[in-house]
């Protein structure tokens, strides 16, 4: 009886969907409380400083901008070091003006992890 | 197990985890060290070294630390929505029900009523916890027997809980302190309860494939195998599981209930063998009990808010009053509990752990491995469903 049972769980193996998708060329859907990459909007940002004094790893550091930006902002501003960041998006949920979000991005594997401390603003081309 | 090293090792005198040095064995001794882990697939962070006369132990020695990480220090310097965060690393393994205990520890102190709603969630998420836990037992011990293929399906079935872990809470493994003090982080978003019968029903599935451990792969290899009768139990300290493997009917949810479980129908179940089969055949049982709460829940489950002040505050702004708890929960390996005394200040002044497995994995192991044979070694340490990182903390 149990190598009928044995048998019958083999063929119903050979014709069941697999459990795993071929990465990547297919993907799982990402579900939108997702906590991946953060994502900063400086205009809307108050610079509080909320989400450096919250983060857990003091990942986020507020700083001046460099000297052709700041006319506009002259504040300081979040740079955020994912290197150090461990993704509990309490930055996002503290966020006064909501000018954090963490977005659904998690492809963050880099040869180069300099490039992982994410700047308030994007770097000038030449710049150190 | 890398006795290839360990014996090139030996004839060197070397030892590899550099604690004491070890006697090279003598031409005509048949007595051995023995080393099962810490760098082992099948033991996960955490060494026992045994000492083997041929195939049988002699005796066994813990040998803890290997993933100490500090956590007790880590939070007398950080606010409770910032230690929520750290708790989920508590276990890797149920990283939700080390959440709820820590929000529990808060909320007796600061005395904040947790939002109705909130407390289902809680329950909610420490059921699917523990259920998700159990199954990766079931993966490694099927690992520990050599039975490749039920590691493969277990960790596959756990993963559509992990889906709705990701749903929930923003993350599959490490929820980020989602249980925090005075409720959640966040709501449950549309269409979680349709999602999560979705999964029940697979689990079940799952379940009856695994159904018997009273067939030939498991009994042959956990019937009578490493015996804890319950005196030996109590005297040891042993929780959660393993005791009511071993004949005594206790469960924090039933004996000192918290959150909603005094208001849930479930049963605790219990076996009297005291052996591997036992506490296989207990955690099998309960997982049918976790999809029972569950399914209350999702049926009970209020509207309202679902935390309590719905805002996160700053840690400048963060006062925990003065005084000492000790909150205990039971999670899945047994009791995990929780003291901390705050004199005032942002920050707790101490914060100590103590997990479940500080007791299975000293006294209890060693006294289970004493006498058996080393192809037994396996059975047992998995029985006992144990994880280094709530121990070693």
């Amino acid at each position: 009886m149990s190598m009928v049972k044995t048998l019958w769980v083999l063929v119903e193996g050979l014709f069941s969907k697999p459990m795993t998708i071929k990465f990547p060329h297919e993907a799982i859907e990402i579900p939108d409380a997702y906590r991946g990459e953060h994502k900063f909007d400086i205009d809307r940002c108050a610079s509080c400083g909320f989400c450096a004094e919250i983060c857990p790893n003091k990942a986020i550091e507020m700083v001046k901008l460099p000297e052709q930006y700041t006319q506009k902002y002259k504040k300081t501003y979040p740079r955020i070091d994912l290197r150090k960041c461990c993704f509990c998006a309490l930055c996002q949920d503290i966020c006064v003006k909501k000018c954090l979000k963490m977005t659904k991005n998690v492809f963050l594997a880099t040869p180069d992890p300099a490039s992982l401390i994410k700047d308030p603003m994007p770097k000038v081309q030449g710049e150190e | 197990m890398s006795g290839r090293n360990i014996m090139t090792d030996q004839m060197s005198g070397k030892n590899p985890t550099g604690n004491e040095q070890i006697e090279p064995a003598t031409d005509d001794s048949t007595e051995y060290d023995f080393y099962f882990g810490p760098a082992h697939s099948g033991s996960g962070n955490f060494g026992v070294k045994l000492k083997l006369d041929g195939e049988r132990v002699i005796s066994a020695r813990a040998d803890p630390g290997y993933l100490h990480r500090g956590f007790e220090k880590l939070m007398e310097y950080r606010t409770p929505i910032q230690n929520a965060v750290i708790s989920d690393r508590l276990c890797v393994l149920e990283p939700l029900n080390w959440n709820l205990v820590h929000a529990e520890a808060v909320d007796e102190l600061t005395g904040i009523e947790v939002p109705e709603r909130a407390r289902y969630i809680r329950v909610l998420m420490a059921e699917l916890s523990r259920l998700q836990s159990h199954i990766i037992w079931y993966g490694v011990m099927s690992l520990g027997l050599g039975f490749d293929t039920g590691f493969r399906l277990a960790f596959g079935y756990r993963d559509y809980i992990l889906d709705i872990f990701e749903l929930i809470t923003g993350g599959r493994c490490y929820p980020a302190g989602y249980i925090c003090d005075g409720g959640v982080r966040r709501d449950l978003p549309e269409g979680y309860a349709e999602r999560i019968k979705n999964v029940l029903d697979k689990i079940k599935g799952f379940m009856e494939n695994i159904k018997s451990f009273d067939n030939l792969f498991f009994a042959n290899r956990t019937k009578g195998i490493g015996v804890l009768k319950l005196e030996d139990a109590i005297r040891l300290g042993a929780t959660g599981p393993v005791l009511r493997a071993s004949g005594m009917k206790t469960d924090v949810r039933k004996d000192d209930p918290y959150e909603i479980y005094s208001e849930l129908d479930f049963d605790v179940p219990t076996e009297k063998q005291g052996d591997a089969n036992a506490r296989c055949t207990v955690r099998d049982r309960e997982m049918e009990e976790s999809i029972k709460i569950i399914k209350q829940v999702l049926d009970r489950i209020p509207e309202g808010k679902t935390r309590k002040p719905s805002r996160i505050k700053r840690p400048s702004r963060t006062k925990i009053p003065e005084g000492e708890v000790y909150v205990r929960n039971e999670i899945a390996r047994g009791e995990a509990c929780i003291y901390m005394r705050s004199v005032g200040e942002s920050a707790p002044y101490r914060v100590k752990v103590r997990g479940p497995d500080f007791l299975h994995m000293i006294p209890v192991l060693e006294h289970l491995l004493k006498g058996c044979e080393l192809a037994d070694v396996p059975a047992i340490y998995w029985s006992l469903n144990i994880c280094p990182a709530d121990m070693d903390r």
